[in-house]
């Protein structure tokens, strides 16, 4: 379970986070969306121990977040995850050095699935191909806690696509909590089960993604737009 | 974990370790061609001189070239291994590639001498290579190498921790180089203390005959009295740059944010 508990992200006057109060429930699937500038970021940041709160605190499973949170926290940045000098094969070996709960075998199916070549050097893959190498990185992980920071950016939908058919065929549902932020709902809304905004650095609402549909008929696109 | 981070650390650099032997080459060829054109073999030493002087900066040059490598983004953060940890396999790498390149020079001042004693073209006492000089000379290097290599990481590690205050974000570098003075004028204030001085000449060791002689690189200073050599210094020195590599560690570790 992750947890954030009046938490407030400074950078000078500007507050990218605003005494946010959230749970996200193990085994679960989250969506948190919101305009640029929103907050999405600095909190997937903070839940991976990159950035730091200025007030309250994040625990996850019971554990104060720091820098060490990296053993339990999968997360996928929206940049700077990969070396461009640095093969695919060596991305990969590197990840599976780093993290005890890497599987070299997941990583051997999701290169397959991924249609990725092993010995590519990162830095000629084009955008999408280094968009399906970092989710390999992280789906390869068998952590608790999965966090993708904006993982469709700047992808077209083929690769969007892909994207959301492997954290379907990857993720192990009810175990591992997922958190995604993304501009992209329609793709990511079959496998969401709560969605968040945020909005200038506060929760602006909040939903069951079931429930919506069942009792409002509404999608979650629809219900965004509701909230503006 | 250890050994991947060092794996890592050494594919990042590998390409850059490959250009620079070959410029290594390429700056003694260009003294072979001159002393060859003017028929001086003498003329290549200066060449040589160059290359080994250049290996202060290289250390540095090589870790901030590793450090540059993870700042978009700042991922190898997100880590298993704390900061003691990414630095060290940092400097590691960095002083295998220096190593392996002090060698090179090293073997290179060596076919040199080879050529240039027997012929005199230049002269050392009584005819010999100059090993134990050569071996002071190495030693030196790798101390200020060493030095600048502590302190850029350091300073890098300071730098970076000033970003989340955007207020000064646009006069960090001031800050940085505020932060080095401080450090030099506190030490050149200690070392200007009698018992100080007196703490320092309590523990010397003689390593040659007679005449005085000082080194020094900004707060760090060494000398060499009558042939006796300050122990004390030495160890300071030594702590101090540890502790000042600890501080880095510390400050990626709680204080750096992406």
């Amino acid at each position: 379970m992750i947890e954030l508990r009046n938490v407030t992200k400074e950078y000078g006057k500007r507050k990218a986070l605003h005494d946010i109060n959230l749970r996200f429930e193990t085994g679960k699937i989250y969506g948190i969306l919101g305009p640029n500038g929103s907050g999405k970021s600095t909190m997937m940041k903070m839940a991976a121990g990159l950035v730091f709160p200025s007030k309250g605190e994040i625990m996850i499973n019971g554990r104060l977040v720091d820098r060490h949170i990296a053993r339990d926290v999968a997360y996928l940045s929206s940049e700077g995850m990969l070396y461009p000098s640095l093969t695919v094969e060596q991305m990969i070996q590197f990840f599976a050095s780093q993290y005890e709960d890497f599987s070299m075998n997941k990583a051997e199916e999701l290169l397959e699935f991924m249609s990725l070549e092993r010995h590519q050097k990162t830095a000629k893959l084009s955008k999408g191909q280094q968009g399906r190498l970092k989710l390999l990185l992280v789906l390869s992980r068998e952590a608790p806690v999965l966090l993708l920071d904006e993982p469709f950016l700047g992808l077209d939908p083929m690769v969007r696509d892909t994207i959301v058919k492997g954290l379907v065929s990857f993720i192990d549902f009810g175990k591992q909590t997922v958190i995604i932020t993304t501009h992209e709902i329609t793709e990511i809304e079959p496998v969401l089960e709560e969605a968040i905004i945020l909005d200038e650095g506060r929760v602006h609402a909040r939903c069951h993604v079931e429930a919506l549909r069942e009792e409002e008929g509404l999608s979650v696109l629809q219900w965004l737009k509701s909230n503006y | 974990m250890f050994p991947g981070l060092l794996r890592k650390d050494f594919l990042l650099i590998k390409n850059y370790a490959w250009l620079w032997l070959i410029l290594v080459l390429a700056v003694y060829g260009c003294g072979l061609a001159v002393a060859a054109y003017y028929g001086e073999f003498f003329l290549v030493f200066p060449f040589l001189f160059f290359i080994y002087f250049f290996h202060v900066a290289l250390l540095p040059i090589t870790e901030m070239i590793l450090l540059k490598a993870e700042e978009k983004g700042q991922y190898w953060l997100h880590s298993t291994a704390g900061g003691v940890k990414l630095l060290l396999s940092k400097i590691l790498v960095s002083l295998f590639l220096f190593i392996i390149s002090l060698i090179l020079a090293d073997v290179l001042a060596l076919i040199s001498l080879n050529i240039a004693l027997p012929q005199g073209f230049i002269n050392t006492p009584e005819g010999e290579i100059p090993y134990k000089e050569g071996f002071l000379l190495n030693i030196g290097l790798t101390a200020g190498a060493l030095y600048f290599t502590i302190w850029g990481l350091f300073l890098w590690a300071v730098y970076h921790s000033l970003n989340a205050y955007p207020f000064i974000k646009k006069i960090r570098w001031g800050v940085v180089i505020a932060v080095y003075l401080f450090f030099q004028w506190i030490t050149a204030k200690l070392l200007q203390i009698p018992f100080i001085q007196k703490w320092f000449a309590s523990w010397t060791v003689n390593i040659s005959e007679s005449g005085t002689r000082a080194w020094g690189i900004g707060g760090m200073h060494f000398s060499i009295e009558n042939g006796d050599i300050q122990i004390w210094p030495i160890i300071l020195s030594i702590l101090f740059h540890i502790a000042l590599f600890l501080a880095a560690a510390w400050l990626l570790n709680r204080k750096v944010e992406v």
